[in-house]
């Protein structure tokens, strides 16, 4: 290790000495510094504070110089002269089946954006999204997915942009007009929301949210009609459904395992809403501590044998591959759903991905909660 | 003479070669990507940008000089940037203090960012004060824990490497432990949180290089004026006082204009560990230890390491991309132990 060099080594004869005198002045070039920080971040916080409430315009005039690029087919007489002052009317206010633009969409990151055109290219990083935009017969306007999208098989042959996180440069490659994403990734899409894209977060609490997503992205794409069939057909299996549930007349409690450590779901989630719909109840939803919004809990063995659930599911994307690893465990073994053979292991791709087959897991929940509930 | 002519021409020499390389590695980051863009249509885009702006068009996408102005560049030159500011506050904490292993992450100052950093997004009410919240946060945790660790370490006036380096670790611990305690008591920004520390350029823009390179260029400043003093505060300290330095004064403003450097550094890269510990001492085995030549050729030396590792990260499973510390310290490694088996063979 060379940190400690000899003393012959150094070079610095004595006229070079710095002497006092010359010091260099300190405290000086540390009030500098902090200036220069301070400085250039007040200026970019004020630039960027007004960011988020500009996005609509900006967006908007993005989407106008688009329009001159490949997508210019798709525009429909809505040119720049209506652009700058877009009204701002909400998703609702824009369920008619007429699919006219622009539209100003609210997200669930609570940003109002304009698209400007019927978008034709349009890349979803989120795969509840791509589902729904199959689903409400938009697919074929969709050239980019991430990594993790497997439904419908169309998908494997869309280019992929990135996995949870988009990649700005594949995304940007694509040059799509729309671009749906999950929640908290605007930073990082600025550059592709500059080169003209409009950029839609969603990111559902509830099944009624899972709606609302549908209803925008089918006012994003133009296809309200499709839309809101696929939100009536929901609603009606799912009626059907819960309705079955309810007639077996019990409300079992559930433990919903969200890995294998005993992290699990609590109220302010769809999954929740969808135990309550399947007739159970949650008993983390009992928890009670729900003000700040938590999502979810980590359950301590002890608590979970405390609570001593009716039924203990274990989805797939938990980590447990079989439900002896849960049952064998001796800390367990006491338990009424291990005794009672009331430990199952679900498929959750469908109960854990808020898209349009959202009434499938629901399907799935209720079967293995209620496998007496006619369905 | 000044130096030894072997020193200069080897310094001339390194200098020439980590510049050209630097020159050659910029080339092949911008020619490379995740768009789908050949690299002689990046390249062609990129003249096109320097001619004719954003709007240029030619034998490319009519995005892609768009693409290169606000994705590609500006992650470039934070790379450039990050790289240089690491490898100048590596060299100056290993020689200010005498101690090889004198580096952000054993003196506490990293723990110190990375603690402000997870704060910065854990504590929504901050997220009022816009993106900037987590850059700054950091930058005043890396300070905090810096003038902690020095205190701790200063007994009647004098502050001993070894006392310096034990309470920075001691200090690290702890702050790494209430930021270990932020993480399992958050679950909706545990993959933010995670994400940062693992350290990354992926959300690069011009704003934040507008941030980083006046602090990091101003530090180094700094540290090449106080080089000479730096060079006799390895002779030791009695010796130094006797040269008529104030080694106490110049430690501790060193280790303040080091840390600096080191928050502006990873408050919007995260933690990219070992490049500050590694590229000094390789520097030293080339160009030898006076801070006049080692400040330069650490901080060309860093960038050049920066840019490749980076241009890896974000090239080599695209879309997806790998954590640049993980570049780093894995190629880093090796070449460090080899050079120094090598050394300590001859």
């Amino acid at each position: 290790m060379t940190g400690r060099p000899k003393a012959r080594r150094l070079p610095a004869p004595p006229q070079l000495l710095p002497s006092q005198q010359h010091s260099v002045p300190f405290f000086p070039l540390v009030l500098l510094l902090a200036f220069v920080l301070v400085a250039a971040t007040a200026l970019l916080a004020a630039g960027c504070g007004s960011g988020t409430a500009t996005t609509t315009a900006a967006t908007a005039t993005t989407v106008t110089s688009s329009a001159a690029g490949p997508g210019a087919a798709d525009t429909s007489t809505t040119g720049a002269a209506t652009g700058a002052t877009t009204p701002t009317t909400g998703a609702a206010g824009q369920t008619a089946a007429t699919g006219t633009f622009p539209v100003t969409i609210k997200d669930d990151d609570g940003i109002n954006v304009t698209i400007k055109a019927k978008p034709a290219r349009i890349v979803s990083t989120k795969p509840a999204s791509t589902e729904i935009l199959f689903a409400i017969g938009a697919g074929d306007r969709v050239v980019g997915v991430s990594s993790l999208d497997d439904y419908p098989p169309q998908v494997k042959n869309i280019a992929k942009v990135g996995d949870f996180e988009p990649n700005p440069e594949a995304v940007m490659g694509l040059s799509p007009d729309l671009v749906v994403s999950y929640s908290g990734y605007e930073e990082k899409l600025q550059a592709v929301q500059a080169a003209g894209a409009a950029v839609l977060t969603f990111n559902p609490v509830s099944v009624e949210g899972i709606f609302a997503n549908i209803t925008a992205l089918g006012v994003a794409t133009g296809n309200t009609g499709q839309a809101a069939a696929l939100v009536d057909s929901l609603k009606t299996q799912i009626a059907q459904i819960s309705a079955a549930a309810k007639a077996t007349g019990s409300a079992p409690e559930v433990f919903y395992a969200v890995d294998n450590t005993l992290y699990t779901i609590g109220p302010n989630t769809f999954v929740d809403d969808l135990l309550k719909m399947a007739n159970a109840v949650n008993v983390a939803s009992m928890l009670g501590n729900n003000a700040n919004g938590q999502q979810y809990y980590q359950y301590s063995p002890e608590q979970l044998v405390a609570a001593d659930p009716d039924i203990i599911l274990l989805p797939t994307s938990s980590g447990y591959k079989n439900i002896q690893e849960f049952t064998k465990d001796p800390r367990f073994a006491q338990m009424t759903a291990v005794k009672g053979g009331q430990v199952f292991l679900i498929d959750d791709t469908t109960i854990t991905r808020p898209g349009p087959r959202i009434a499938e897991g629901l399907k799935i929940l209720v079967k293995a909660i209620h496998p007496d509930a006619a369905l | 003479m000044r130096f030894g002519g072997d020193r200069r021409r080897a310094y001339r020499a390194v200098m020439a070669v980590l510049l050209a390389f630097l020159v050659a590695a910029v080339i092949g980051s911008i020619a490379t990507g995740a768009a789908g863009l050949s690299p002689s249509q990046s390249l062609a885009a990129f003249f096109g940008l320097l001619r004719r702006g954003a709007s240029a068009t030619g034998s490319y996408p009519t995005w892609a000089p768009r693409l290169l102005l606000d994705l590609r560049l500006p992650r470039i030159v934070l790379a450039i940037v990050t790289g240089a500011g690491l490898c100048t506050a590596g060299a100056s904490f290993q020689g200010t203090f005498r101690n090889p292993l004198a580096e952000p992450y054993l003196l506490g100052v990293s723990a110190g960012a990375a603690l402000g950093a997870t704060i910065a997004i854990v504590w929504r009410p901050l997220a009022a004060l816009g993106i900037y919240t987590l850059p700054l946060l950091a930058f005043v945790g890396a300070v905090l824990a810096a003038f902690l660790v020095y205190r701790l370490a200063t007994f009647g006036g004098h502050t001993h490497s070894a006392s310096l380096l034990l309470s920075g670790v001691a200090v690290g611990s702890t702050l790494t432990a209430i930021l270990s305690f932020f993480m399992v008591s958050t679950e909706r920004d545990l993959h933010t949180v995670v994400v940062w520390l693992m350290g990354g350029l992926s959300a690069a823009t011009w704003d934040k290089v507008y941030i980083t390179l006046p602090v990091v260029a101003t530090g180094f400043v700094y540290m090449m004026l106080m080089a000479r003093r730096m060079n006799l505060l390895l002779m030791g300290e009695e010796r130094a006082r006797e040269l008529g330095v104030d080694s106490q004064r110049t430690r501790r403003n060193l280790m303040i204009v080091a840390s600096i450097v080191t928050a502006a550094a990873v408050a919007f890269s995260g933690l990219i560990g070992f490049i500050g510990l590694m590229v000094p001492h390789i520097m030293r085995l080339l160009v030898g230890p006076d801070h006049r030549r080692l400040l330069p050729a650490s901080a060309l030396f860093g960038a050049l390491l920066l840019l490749l590792a980076d241009t890896v990260a974000r090239t080599a499973m695209a879309p997806a991309e790998i954590p640049v510390g993980i570049i780093t310290a894995a190629v880093g490694g090796p070449f460090f132990l080899y050079l120094l088996r090598r050394r300590k063979g001859a």
